[in-house]
């Protein structure tokens, strides 16, 4: 059922605009809907929150950072079963004590942060140390600074210069030096006296030292550029192996000092809750200067306007008046507008309400098909899934993480429940075809104690008659379509469409039902289906002759304007339709096959088990081999049972009534990501922004 | 040549695991591609991505569903192993249907399943409509191993 809505107006105080919000804001109630814009009331107007709201943005991204800092270096440990446990409630006396930490959870926020940047920090200057490392790699066996002249020489050598530098090819002492005159003597100039030592040689780099007089030096260097000499890249006033042993002992030392600023974060490790709270805090308060921006406001008095579920109506208003002194004005359903939509069905309906929202929220003039639906939901799962062994798996988890998780989401809730209903039923329908993890009764029984024992099925085995499961595969399908059809009757009389009632639904109730009790007196068909009564034949003609009423009531009426040519022509284009019938009823032969599917594959693996024999050693490979074996059964037919149960409903069954595309109520409330808080507002400190 | 028969049936036992199975293959890999892409960039998406990536493995399990009931009705599992040599080719044209069709439509769900991850890396609360995308594919493998079975169990019962 939708929840009848109720859309109000509150009219209030300028001052105490932000207790009222705080106020809604923790009772989830109200479905913030102002006016357009250019709708907004004579002498209101809105202000910008854009500032502050993206200052809250910023604070919360602090917060945001320094958790994932907590998280990176002292990691929480989270269980197998986290994402059951839901967020953790806070009450209102907690909340308040957080609040007043604020100051202290920003500051330690920045702290955590700005430890994460220096050790940021200091990684890259590890990591330009190591490059010079391995960049002073083939100078190790030079015994003299790399820059070396006069000046910083011992004073023995002042006439002579040093110098380092590489060439990009492997070369050797004699070829540098013959190459050296060659580029002299192009110059038709003298070569000036060097020494050459080759450092390092590689195939892509020589290194080398030379040494010649100070007053050469320049002209040396030009010779030596154009036959390929270059200075290398690092140059340092220390000899190679010192700055070797400098730049590792920089690497220690960095590496120690990141270590000390790990420890430090891990201290702050307490604060991870802080944070979860800054985060959320944060949010809660951009939500509010969202709607905040939202609100009409006045010299003294703000308005602010929503939908709320009728039955909310009364406690609301008494609070807004008594407490916050606003005024507010209710106005029920108008017929014009389209309000949010809130579901509220009967306990064991409600778990699907999550399948109709994740196809569409009916719209205002359709009804709820949650509840007609969940029968048909539950049926259709526990006959695809249909073993009570894995029905009774379902049960227990579902049952005992529902006991022992009370504080879990509402969603995962209402999907556990769902999933409990769909086992029980999984259960009934496996009683019924007698699967109890498929054959495992009578394998053990017979591997294990030689003497079979079988429990007989209470209705029938589809294994061995599959043409009957099919059959009623078939009827399950006819009555869940004629069900949907009877919903679109339904709709088209509450609205007073009679001419799409009659042409829409009746004729097709005509058409396909007169069509299927036909079949019954066909030979064919019944020798199909191996059903050994026949139809008489007055009552198959009087079938038929209702199929031809309704497909002649279908090609007159369907179109209702236009010329009699293009009326009839899109009559009979939708009775073309007859064949959507047919594969839409031929689709519900997937309840057979997926439930033959689960009950063989769980006999493959029971056989399995059973093959290395009886014994001690075969009874411990069965059990491991049934474990695994059902395990992963119950895995790929669980999913393919919920799939193909969802699209049953979702292809089948919505397409012949039901559209959706309404909005979902979505109060306004603290959508917050750790802490779940809790109702009452604190009254004492509603001055708070 | 007096068993011939058994050769035929246990060929249809083959074919029906081998093409599926190979189709299966294909699509969960495809789909594992898409689902590790989103993995880099949001681990916590594993869940939702992992049960897209195993829809197009259940045409493998079709295709064993079919080898499986073969091998057992023709006796190979246990049993006398006693087939025509027309019935055992009836056993391979029986398991013709989910080997083709388990191939092919798994491979095309494969990449429904894999749109249906990328889908998911940007709006990971559509998820249950990507899965009905993907599960439309499924819809004439299933029609396929129907098909299969009643061929099979009506063999059996020449």
């Amino acid at each position: 059922m939708k929840v009848p809505m109720c859309h109000i107006t509150i009219y209030g105080n300028k001052k105490d605009r932000k207790a009222v919000l705080e106020y809604l804001q923790r009772q989830q109630i109200l479905d913030i809907s102002q006016p357009n814009p250019n709708e907004v009331e004579q002498g209101f107007s809105q202000i910008s929150t854009g500032e502050a709201q993206s200052e809250f943005l910023r604070q919360r991204n602090q917060g945001e950072r320094a958790l994932a800092i907590l998280q990176k270096y002292a990691p929480e440990s989270t269980g197998l079963f986290s994402s059951l446990k839901g967020r953790k409630p806070l009450s209102t006396q907690l909340y308040y004590q957080f609040v007043d930490d604020i100051p202290e959870m920003q500051h330690i926020a920045q702290e955590l942060i700005s430890r994460s940047d220096e050790i940021t920090e200091k990684q890259n200057a590890i990591v330009h140390c190591k490059s010079v490392l391995e960049e002073l790699q083939p100078w190790l066996t030079l015994d003299v600074p790399m820059e070396w002249d006069s000046t910083t020489g011992n004073g023995r050598v002042k006439s002579c210069v040093g110098i380092a530098g590489v060439f990009t090819e492997q070369l050797s002492e004699t070829e540098i030096l013959s190459r050296y005159d060659a580029a002299a003597n192009t110059q038709d100039g003298e070569a000036p006296a060097i020494s050459i030592e080759v450092i390092d040689a590689q195939p892509q780099q020589t290194c080398v030292w030379l040494v010649c007089r100070n007053e050469d030096a320049a002209h040396c260097e030009t010779l030596l550029h154009s036959i390929g000499f270059s200075r290398p890249k690092i140059a340092f006033s220390h000899i190679p192996k010192e700055m070797q042993q400098i730049q590792e002992k920089q690497i220690a030392q960095l590496e120690q000092e990141i270590q000390e600023l790990e420890k430090e974060i891990i201290l702050y490790r307490g604060t991870r809750n802080a944070m979860k709270f800054l985060i959320d805090y944060f949010d809660m308060r951009t939500d509010k200067y969202q709607v905040l921006s939202e609100l009409h406001q006045r010299n003294h008095i703000f308005a602010l306007s929503g939908y709320v579920p009728e039955e909310s109506v009364p406690d609301l208003t008494a609070q807004l008046e008594h407490v916050y002194h606003t005024a507010v004005e209710i106005e029920p359903e108008s017929a014009m507008e389209e309000p949010p939509i809130l579901l509220r069905n009967p306990v064991l309906a409600q778990p699907v309400e999550g399948i109709v929202r994740t196809f569409a929220m009916p719209r205002k003039s359709e009804i709820d098909p949650t509840t007609i639906m969940s029968i048909f939901y539950y049926i259709f799962f526990g006959l695809m899934f249909s073993d009570a062994g894995y029905g009774l798996v379902m049960v227990l988890s579902c049952g005992i993480a529902l006991r022992k998780f009370r504080n879990m989401e509402e969603s995962m809730r209402k999907s556990l429940k769902m999933f409990l209903l769909c086992g029980i039923s999984t259960m009934f329908w496996g009683i019924m075809f007698g699967s109890y993890f498929g054959d495992a009764v009578s394998v053990i029984s017979s591997t294990f104690f030689n003497h079979e024992i079988s429990i007989p099925p209470v209705w029938f085995e589809p294994v061995n008659n599959p043409m009957k499961m099919l059959m009623f595969s078939f009827l399950f399908g006819i009555i869940h379509l004629f069900t949907g059809l009877g919903i679109s009757l339904y709709q088209y009389l509450k609205r007073k469409d009679y001419a799409s009632a009659f042409s829409d639904c009746i004729c097709w109730f005509m058409l396909v039902g007169g069509g299927i009790v036909y079949l019954f007196h066909v030979d064919m068909f019944l020798e199909m289906a191996s059903i050994s009564a026949k139809l008489p034949t007055w009552a198959a003609n009087i079938a038929a002759v209702i199929a031809g009423i309704g497909a002649l009531g279908i090609v007159l009426t369907t179109s209702r304007f236009g010329g009699i040519g293009k009326r009839l022509a899109k009559g009979l284009y939708s009775l073309y339709n007859i064949t959507g019938w047919l594969s839409d009823i031929l689709s519900y032969s997937r309840l057979l096959a997926l439930g033959l599917a689960t009950g063989v594959i769980a006999t493959v693996f029971n056989k399995m088990g059973s093959m290395f024999g009886g014994g001690i050693v075969g009874a411990i490979l069965f059990i491991l081999v049934f474990l695994i074996g059902h395990a992963l059964n119950i895995g790929v037919n669980l999913l393919g049972a919920y799939v193909h149960t969802n699209r049953l409903q979702f292809v089948e069954f919505f397409s012949k009534f039901y559209e959706g595309g309404g909005r979902e109520f979505k109060p306004f409330a603290a959508n917050t990501r750790y802490y779940k808080f809790q109702h009452e507002p604190s009254e004492v400190r509603t001055n708070e922004n | 040549m007096d068993n011939l028969g058994i050769v035929f049936a246990l060929l249809g036992a083959a074919v029906a695991s081998l093409f599926s199975g190979i189709g299966s293959a294909i699509g969960v890999g495809k789909a594992g591609q898409a689902a590790a892409g989103v993995v880099t960039e949001d681990p916590s998406k594993f869940s939702k991505v992992l049960i897209m990536q195993l829809l197009p493995g259940t045409q493998g399990i079709y295709g064993l569903l079919i080898a499986f009931i073969t091998l057992s009705q023709v006796g190979i599992l246990g049993g006398d192993a006693d087939v025509t040599p027309a019935k055992g080719l009836l056993y391979l044209a029986a398991c013709l249907p989910i080997a083709f069709v388990g191939l092919f439509s798994a491979i095309s769900q494969g990449k429904a399943a894999a749109s249906g991850i990328m889908m998911i890396a940007k709006k990971p609360d559509q998820m249950s409509k990507g899965m009905i995308f993907a599960a439309m594919v499924e819809t004439y493998a299933i029609l396929a191993l129907l098909v299969s079975i009643l061929a099979i169990f009506g063999v059996s019962a020449l």
